[in-house]
């Protein structure tokens, strides 16, 4: 059993890993994988919002998708990005600001297309940034 | 899913072409990569595929792909979950090619296509927004539907539950449009048997109502009382935002198998009030209304005025303080925890809509003598 768990796949998600830690050299395939994500993540939320409602694993996805998952991947990856590159934290919370703007600007497109919908929730996603940016400015302090 | 015809008909026709054209793409072209690969990849400098099974496996899936994409074009509402399945493999395909193009040097000519599917994993995601549950769409318009063709008894029920008293005040003014184009209201406040659902709460019990919302576990209420032969012909139901979905006492209303006799075959609207979200919860309060058999007639959804993102923050410092304006020195920042008179005079307009909504005979009558 070891044998065959010490075969398992591992090296996309390390060299995913690498590339979450936001590197300067390779910082447009970075920015790319996470503006992917968070526009990724918005659009399933809204996809899902007015379907399988009795689904219980619906809700909760649209429960996470509202802010907690995108601002704990964004948070996880400030932390990341500070301890790989010391010095660089405090670019990196500028990168963690222009996310939330995108995110904004996909979830209020959507209004383009569905007029009567919520768009993006200005509201929750202010709760995400006081865990995303919060927990970014720690990890820029500490690595600097 | 209940569809009927989406809004903006040139959105959906845009929509629609986006697909035929990803349908002759990932069909055609992947046909004429497989005649073609050696002259074209010897012409744009890409490495001739090493493993022959896997290039043909991916185009083969690809060209199904594209005959998923053909079949969404021919009729979109029907096919939701094909543009589901479409979005999920577009995303995945345009994923792999930009792992490998960044991490493997694989070729550019193949990371063409992985952005051709990153952009359709987002069409695709867009397109399914515009149709879903199109239906709620109308109602959302302001329109009142017509009624059941069932002798009128111009007697109404609101059935609610309200924590802080928004819902409260906001059927007030539905029964007050009501009763002026001369209904009869009754008002039922919903009851859970548990001690839990109660307004100012605790932290540990907002907690749980937190977590329990959010993993809709579900309460009980006490009984209803209403007999299957009541006498309403008009059903409102109104029911508040409790983390994106609907409140744990109302929804346990429907619960109940006992309370399906109460709508069936009944005229029903619903009544959505919230800090903001109100999409979910409206889909799943009518959801529930028709899957009882109820012929849901209108609805409508207000949100507490002010600004985000203070509006937000307002409503869990008011949930801590368990009332509202307080603490003082926040001042302005905080924003009302009710419904504002503009929504409560449009819930007022709605309850005088839905008094006067035609039945389905009359308003088949009325669209007949307006084409002849």
């Amino acid at each position: 059993m070891e044998n065959f768990l010490s075969q398992m796949t591992v090296e996309p998600f390390q060299k995913l890993w690498a590339l979450m830690a936001l590197p300067p050299e390779r910082l447009l395939p970075a920015l790319c994988l996470l503006a992917g994500i968070i526009i990724y993540c918005e659009l399933v939320r809204i996809s899902l919002a007015v379907v399988l409602t009795r689904s219980v694993l619906t809700h909760v996805t649209v429960c996470l998708l509202t802010f907690a998952l995108q601002a704990i991947i964004l948070a996880v990856v400030l932390v990341h990005a500070a301890k790989t590159y010391p010095g660089r934290g405090f670019i990196n919370l500028g990168i963690a600001l222009g996310m939330y703007v995108i995110w904004y600007l996909v979830g209020q497109a959507t209004k383009l297309i569905r007029p009567r919908s919520e768009g993006a929730d200005l509201g929750f996603m202010a709760v995400g940034a006081l865990i995303t940016f919060p927990v970014g400015l720690i990890g820029a302090i500490v690595f600097h | 899913m209940a569809d009927t015809a989406p809004e903006s008909s040139l959105t959906r026709k845009l929509f629609r072409y986006l697909c035929l054209l990803t349908a002759i793409a990932n069909a055609g072209g992947n046909v004429g990569i497989l005649l073609f690969y050696r002259p074209i990849f010897g012409l744009l400098g890409v490495p001739l595929p090493r493993d022959l099974f896997s290039f043909f496996f991916v185009s083969g899936f690809s060209f199904t792909v594209g005959v998923m994409a053909f079949l969404i074009y021919r009729a979109p509402e029907k096919n939701l979950n094909l543009l589901a399945i479409g979005a999920v493999g577009k995303a995945i395909y345009s994923f792999f090619t930009f792992y490998f193009f960044y991490e493997e040097g694989l070729h550019w000519f193949y990371r063409v296509f992985g952005v051709w599917d990153g952009a359709f994993a987002v069409i695709f995601l867009l397109f399914i927004i515009h149709l879903a549950s199109s239906d709620l769409d109308a109602l959302n318009r302001g329109e009142i539907l017509p009624g059941l063709d069932r002798p009128p008894t111009r007697k109404a029920l609101l059935l609610f539950h309200s924590l802080t008293g928004n819902g409260s005040r906001a059927m007030q003014r539905v029964q007050q449009g009501l009763v002026r184009q001369g209904y009869t209201v009754d008002q039922k406040l919903v009851e859970s048997t548990e001690s839990l659902f109660h307004f100012p709460f605790s932290l540990g019990e907002f907690a749980r109502i937190t977590v329990r919302a959010i993993f809709r576990r579900p309460t009980t209420v006490k009984p209803l009382g209403i007999p299957a032969d009541h006498p309403y012909d008009l059903i409102v139901v109104a029911c508040q935002t409790w983390l994106i979905g609907m409140g744990a006492p109302t929804e346990a209303i429907f619960a109940d198998p006992a309370n399906r006799a109460i709508f069936a075959g009944r005229d029903a609207a619903a009544v959505t009030v919230c800090r903001g979200l109100w999409r979910r919860t409206q889909a799943m309060t009518i959801r529930h209304l028709q899957d009882c058999g109820a012929n849901v007639v209108g609805a409508r959804a207000h949100a507490n005025p002010g600004w985000e993102p203070a509006r937000t923050f307002s409503l869990f410092i008011f949930f801590g303080a368990g009332k509202e304006g307080t603490p003082r020195w926040l001042g302005r920042f905080l924003q009302p925890q009710h419904l504002d008179e503009a929504a409560l005079a449009d819930l007022q307009r709605f309850g005088e809509g839905l008094a006067q909504r035609p039945t389905r005979r009359l308003s088949a009558i009325r669209t007949t003598s307006a084409v002849a």
